[in-house]
């Protein structure tokens, strides 16, 4: 969490965003539900509370960190839950990413190693499974079955700030909130809240009165009282494909989508049914199929698609996602006034993030360009590698390599992976008798330049 | 004698060596004695009528003469530490007549001057004033006013030879200025007098035993000239006494018959009568073109040189021009090519009113401006009489006009004496003393003479560049505007330009120049349209500077001098000259040679050069701010071709055939490229400005398609500029992002997407779909024509019964 925290606040330009996460994950079951309006209501949160405090665990990744021009191993702070007896936890994905050993804290003060099952970056969310004694018998939370509206009263439980096992109450701001215009995160809505978020609480549940899961605490808007939760079906079917295979395998079809009735940008189309295509990816399935910006998207392997506003589309992205690849999908669309059918044949979306590698004598990271992640590297320069960071004082900061620095060659040798650039630096660094000088060739703002790094100097040594 | 005892014993040789050595000192004795006699006689025949003049300044304003050249002017320097420490100035005085004293004519303008005192040989001070100036040599006549006591004696001045030959001693005596306070001793032959015989020198083609002068160093002071036998024969402030007959005079009574000129009277006179022909003339200029810019550099902005550079031209500049013709004014500055280019008006005040005026052009010999009535007469015009000459050593008057209240002229005197080997090996006048740059002369009847003013040369405009300056942020154009305007002042120009002596340009030369005006202007200025403004001239390269670790590992070391110079370059656009030339990105470019350049122009950049580059790290904003529907401000995604390169290409000049010198594939080459206009760039692109959508967008330009990995077929126009709260800022367009099509057409200029939005609203619509593009992801967004709805009034008359209906009244 941290991790994310000061790189995203290195580039924020008028806002602290902070983001955390609250995680539990539990079976599908449901209890029958007292009515609460009979109650009295701190008995309703205290005894929420007691539902699924046991569940609640700190979750004390180690992880790497790039950024900083070398790799460094910190502890990080988020939460979790736990979801079933035998120690099945959720947290958020990006508590746990490049994570090399994580610990977690039970409610009894217990403290254990747990095994990541797997993670999925695009809905932020990651499964543990705690490393505790096979006759153990964890507590956990469930989920909520009903539907969450507006106004419910929920819990936030978590560590915010590493404070462990607090809680703050607030209700249901808004029950899906669409905030996938620019971001990553377009398969799923938010739950909205205010019941106060802060770094630490990321991966921690939101719970409702009955002491049910109805989303994992994920991302707050520091001091605002906006936190995002994500709903709890999401959770669920992402816990179980995360069982299974380890991660989220989703389709890749390179289209853009934007909801009919637009209010970011104001633009409104007319008509009843489907979703506007605003963009096709340049050589992708979609461009393949001849899909064109300005179509109207119907119906998606025979399934209709309704995506009249913004906060519909995660359904028609999980549509997409879902469809099988390897064979044909039948897209029906609507250009002007013609309906089309077209097959595409969508790929598997590859890795969402390109590797890291920490050239560490020279004080630099290097990080592959990754076409999700690096959008606009990816477009100006395609696939390669950039310095992820340079550390001061250092050789790289010395020569005047920056972050973001596209490295086209090393030594006069190409470099197009990180692999590349991993044998040259080990090269370079066997080779005892050069002058201890490399010529880097590189790309900063769509220009070349040539820069030279001069090792001479062992920072490490000092 | 003593040749023949030279082989005897050695102790005979040593008493002849004593013999010798004791008749030279003898004689050498007996010199020494005739020496002395001599110094007695001229010290007793001079002692009585040294004096010393003391200068008291005025300390109620800055005085006049210091400005921002008195850093460089040691003496000028020496003034004011005087008055900081309240000393006067001292300079040496003889009483040659009377009450008048003969001292060097100093330039000190009266109006600094709060009053003179004069010490005499008794220590006795008393009151004087300035008389006159004399006219045959450089020297002036000051009065006293005061009784004379009686040890103070004019000196007694006799008749001296009238041809001096080789032969003929003299000897210049004066008191020494460092010991001010001996005056007050009478102590003699201690020093106090210097004194010396002046020298006979003859250049070397004179054959004749006639001396061309007689060396004799006064050094700022003056000397007192007496012959072997100690009597005065004349006084001088001048270094040599000529033998010519044009010499300047010295014999006492040459000096003693010289009328002279007044001087406070003659400065009041010319300022009256010279007046009428200087007008003031306003200038305006357009603020210079702006890329488009997203950044708003804030307080930096004067660092990056960009509000600077606005701010300097917002303002009007004052000059006054001379009136040579009913409809011609000629100002005694120039201008370079960019503020030229950049004149938005002129405007000229002829008896109050202002009249338009037009640049017509800068005369290409010297540093002047021709500017033309557009309508109406001047009233006055001088005489540009060639006949009328400034002669030697005669003092004539140098007028300066400047803004300082209105109407300020400065009148100064100044004469020349000698000549100096100047440019081409020629002979030119040397003024006497600081007049500044841009006066005009008058002879000592106050007829118009000439002007004062540098010369210029084929090279001036690209001395800058010459000189090896780096124009990282500040190149030459953005510093002239200042430049100019401490010159219109009174200040002197900084001293990188200041290579060559100001000099007289005589009525006889000006009135060649004003018989065919249009051939004597310097066709490299000129003054251009807007548009003209904008365009550039190119190459076609961008480029990256060259250091010397870079240097060491592509082993160009010794080419780029240890990376000193070489611009790198890491972009060639296609069809420019450069492509024809087959330069290619990695070649480095070293030197441009360009005609009538006394040498190569060196190529180079520090590192300064990056900060004019995009940076792709601020195009990425957190998704977190991003998802909030802010934005961080976007970088030009392309360089600006607003670079030291191409505006050195400008000033060098459009159709100017050059060579350039550069690496490629390690190997120094040389080759000839002619400096071309280049197709429009982002500056100079066509635009179109939708006030009602809020919308500015320009033609793709070739560096925009090159810095956007556009092909040459991409259609698209590029948004150069969105207005808060409008429908385009609605419809989430921004800066810098290309708009493919207009309602799913396609549009390639923005011609196209002016005619699709006026069709469709001829056609009813109330918006139209437009496709956007940002790095290289496309969307639709609506563009509505009529964003904020119904403004409050257009309501309250849909409906009528509501109070103040469709009535036009305010509530």
């Amino acid at each position: 969490m941290q991790v994310q925290f000061t790189n995203k606040i290195k580039r924020t330009v008028c806002f602290i965003v902070l983001i955390f996460l609250v995680g539990s994950g539990c079976e599908e079951q449901h209890d029958e539900l007292d009515q609460s309006e009979n109650l009295d209501f701190p008995k309703i949160i205290s005894r929420a509370k007691e539902e699924v405090f046991p569940a609640l665990i700190f979750v004390k990744p180690i992880v790497e960190e790039y950024k900083s021009g070398e790799v460094k191993q910190q502890e990080v702070f988020g939460s979790g839950v736990i979801i079933s007896q035998e120690g099945y936890a959720i947290t958020n994905h990006h508590i746990i990413d490049k994570s090399i050993a994580i610990n977690c804290v039970l409610y009894d003060k217990r403290q254990l190693s747990a095994q990541l099952i797997g993670s999925d970056r695009d809905t932020d969310l990651a499964l543990l499974k705690l490393l505790c004694d096979p006759n153990d018998v964890l507590p956990y939370a469930k989920f909520s079955g009903k539907e969450v509206i507006e106004g419910d009263f929920v819990m936030a439980l978590g560590s915010p700030f590493g404070f462990q096992r607090s809680i703050s109450l607030g209700i249901i701001s808004n029950a899906q909130r669409y905030i996938g215009f620019k971001t990553e995160y377009k398969y799923n809505t938010w739950l909205q809240t205010d019941a106060t978020i802060n770094p630490g609480n990321s991966g921690g549940p939101l719970i409702n009165t009955d002491g049910e899961i109805v989303g994992i605490n994920t991302l707050g808007i520091f001091g605002s009282g906006l936190g995002f939760s994500i709903p709890a079906p999401i959770v669920q079917e992402t816990v179980k494909q995360l069982k299974q295979n380890g991660k989220v395998i989703r389709a890749y079809t390179g289209l853009r989508l934007q909801a009919l009735k637009d209010f970011h940008s104001n633009t409104f189309i007319n008509s009843e049914r489907g979703v506007l295509i605003t963009g096709v990816e340049e050589g992708s399935p979609a461009a393949e199929a001849e899909v064109q910006a300005g179509d109207i998207l119907l119906e998606v392997g025979g399934k209709s698609v309704n995506g009249m506003y913004a906060e519909m589309l995660p359904e028609t992205w999980c549509l997409l996602a879902d469809l099988p690849f390897g064979e044909g999908a039948e897209v029906s669309i609507l250009r002007g006034s013609e309906e089309k059918t077209l097959t595409l044949f969508p790929e598997e979306k590859g890795k969402l993030e390109g590797e890291d590698f920490d050239c560490h004598r020279w004080g630099m990271t290097a990080k592959e360009i990754n076409k999700y992640r690096d959008q606009h590297m990816y477009y100006m320069y395609g696939e390669g590698v950039y310095v992820q960071g340079v550390k001061y004082p250092g050789n790289a900061a010395d020569s005047g390599l920056g972050g973001r620095d596209v490295i086209i060659k090393m030594d006069n040798k190409s470099i197009k992976t990180i692999s590349d650039l991993k044998d040259v630096y080990e090269s370079i660094l066997a080779d005892e008798d050069r002058e201890k000088k490399v010529m880097f060739e590189i790309m900063r703002g769509g220009l070349r330049k040539w820069i030279v790094l001069d090792y001479r100097k062992d920072y490490e040594e000092d | 004698m003593r040749t023949g005892k030279i082989h005897l014993t050695i102790a005979i040789v040593f008493l002849n060596f004593v013999f010798v050595v004791g008749t030279l000192m003898a004689a050498d004795i007996e010199e020494e004695k005739e020496a002395r006699e001599r110094e007695e006689k001229i010290i007793q025949n001079t002692d009585s009528s040294f004096v010393i003049i003391h200068y008291h300044f005025k300390k109620s304003e800055r005085p006049e003469p210091f400005d921002d050249r008195t850093a460089q002017d040691p003496e000028k320097q020496d003034m004011l530490k005087k008055i900081l420490a309240k000393k006067t100035l001292g300079i040496v005085g003889v009483i040659i007549k009377d009450n008048e004293i003969f001292t060097i004519d100093n330039y000190i303008l009266p109006e600094v001057v709060e009053k003179i005192t004069v010490t005499g040989p008794d220590g006795q001070t008393l009151n004087a004033r300035q008389d006159r100036i004399l006219s045959k040599t450089a020297g002036q006549i000051i009065h006293i006013i005061d009784p004379i006591p009686r040890g103070w004696k004019a000196l007694n001045f006799v008749e001296g030879p009238h041809v001096l030959d080789i032969k003929s001693k003299l000897y210049g005596v004066s008191l020494r200025l460092d010991i001010d306070k001996a005056l007050l001793n009478k102590v003699a032959e201690d020093g106090r007098f210097s004194m010396e015989g002046a020298q006979p020198i003859r250049k070397r083609d004179n054959q004749t035993n006639v001396p061309d002068y007689f060396g004799i160093d006064c050094n700022e002071n003056i000397k007192v000239v007496c012959d072997s036998n100690g009597a005065v024969l004349g006084v001088t402030a001048l270094d040599k006494i000529e033998t010519s007959k044009t010499a300047p005079a010295w014999q006492g009574s040459d000096i003693l018959a010289d009328v002279g000129i007044k001087r406070q009277m003659g400065e009041e006179e010319i300022k009256k009568n010279f007046s009428k022909y200087l007008y003031q003339v306003m200038i305006t200029f357009r603020p210079p073109p702006e890329e488009d810019e997203e950044y708003d550099f804030g307080r930096f902005s004067s660092f990056f040189g960009r509000s600077s550079r606005i701010g300097g031209f917002g303002k009007e500049m004052f000059a006054y021009g001379l009136a040579v013709d009913s409809d011609t004014l000629l100002l005694p500055i120039v201008m370079p090519q960019m503020l030229v280019s950049g004149i938005d008006t002129i405007t000229v005040d002829v008896n109050g009113q202002s009249i338009p005026a037009a640049f017509s052009g800068v005369l290409k010999d010297c540093e002047a401006t021709v500017i033309k009535l557009k309508e109406g007469k001047l009233l006055n015009v001088v005489s540009i009489d060639p006949e009328v000459t400034l002669t030697r050593i005669e003092p004539f008057w140098a007028v300066f006009a400047r803004e300082l209240a209105g109407k300020d002229l400065v009148v100064n005197h100044s004469r020349w004496i000698s000549k100096v080997q100047g440019y081409e090996n020629k002979l030119y006048r040397q003024v006497e003393n600081n007049v500044r740059g841009g006066s005009w002369l008058l002879d000592s009847q106050g007829q118009f003479a000439g002007l004062y003013t540098r010369p210029r040369r084929e090279y001036h405009r690209i001395l800058p560049y010459l000189m090896g300056q780096d124009f990282g942020f500040l190149d030459a154009d953005m510093m002239s505007f200042g430049r100019i305007r401490r010159k219109l002042s009174g200040k002197w120009p900084s001293p990188l330009l200041d290579d060559e002596h100001m000099q007289i340009f005589d009525t006889s030369i000006l009135s060649l120049i004003f018989t065919d005006l249009s051939s004597n202007y310097d066709p490299h200025i000129r003054h251009l349209s807007k548009d003209e403004q904008k365009r550039r001239v190119w190459l076609g390269v961008e480029f990256t500077g060259v250091d010397k670790e870079m240097s060491k590992q592509l082993n160009l070391s010794k080419q780029t001098q240890d990376g000193r110079i070489g611009l790198m370059i890491n972009r060639v656009y296609p069809s420019s000259p450069a492509s024809r030339m087959g330069l290619v990105e990695g070649d480095i470019l070293l030197k441009l040679k360009v005609p009538d350049a006394p040498w190569p122009i060196e190529l180079r950049s520090r590192s300064a050069i990056d900060f004019a580059r995009p940076d792709f790290e601020d195009l990425d904003v957190p998704e977190e701010v991003e998802m909030m529907g802010y934005r961080a401000p976007r970088r030009r995604p392309w360089p600006s071709r607003d670079n030291f390169f191409t505006s050195m290409l400008k000033t060098i000049g459009e159709g100017i055939s050059a060579q350039l010198i550069y690496i490629h594939n390690g190997e120094e080459l040389q080759k000839e490229f002619v400096i071309e206009q280049s197709p429009r760039d982002s500056l100079s692109a066509n635009k179109y400005k939708d006030r009602k959508l809020g919308i500015t967008v320009k033609d793709l330009t070739y560096e925009v398609r090159t810095g956007l990995k556009l092909n040459e077929d991409d259609k698209a126009i590029v948004v150069s500029k969105v207005e808060p709260g409008t429908p385009a800022a609605l419809a989430r367009i921004s800066t810098f992002e290309l708009l493919r099509a207009v309602e799913g057409e396609s549009i390639s200029s923005v011609k196209d997407f002016k005619t699709a939005i006026e069709d469709a609203k001829q056609q009813g619509k109330e918006s139209v779909r437009v496709t956007v593009e940002w790095m290289g992801k496309t969307r639709l967004t609506d563009l509505k024509f009529e964003a904020k709805g119904r403004g409050l009034r257009e309501m309250m008359k849909s409906f009528p019964s509501f109070p103040g209906g469709s009535q036009e009244s305010d509530f």
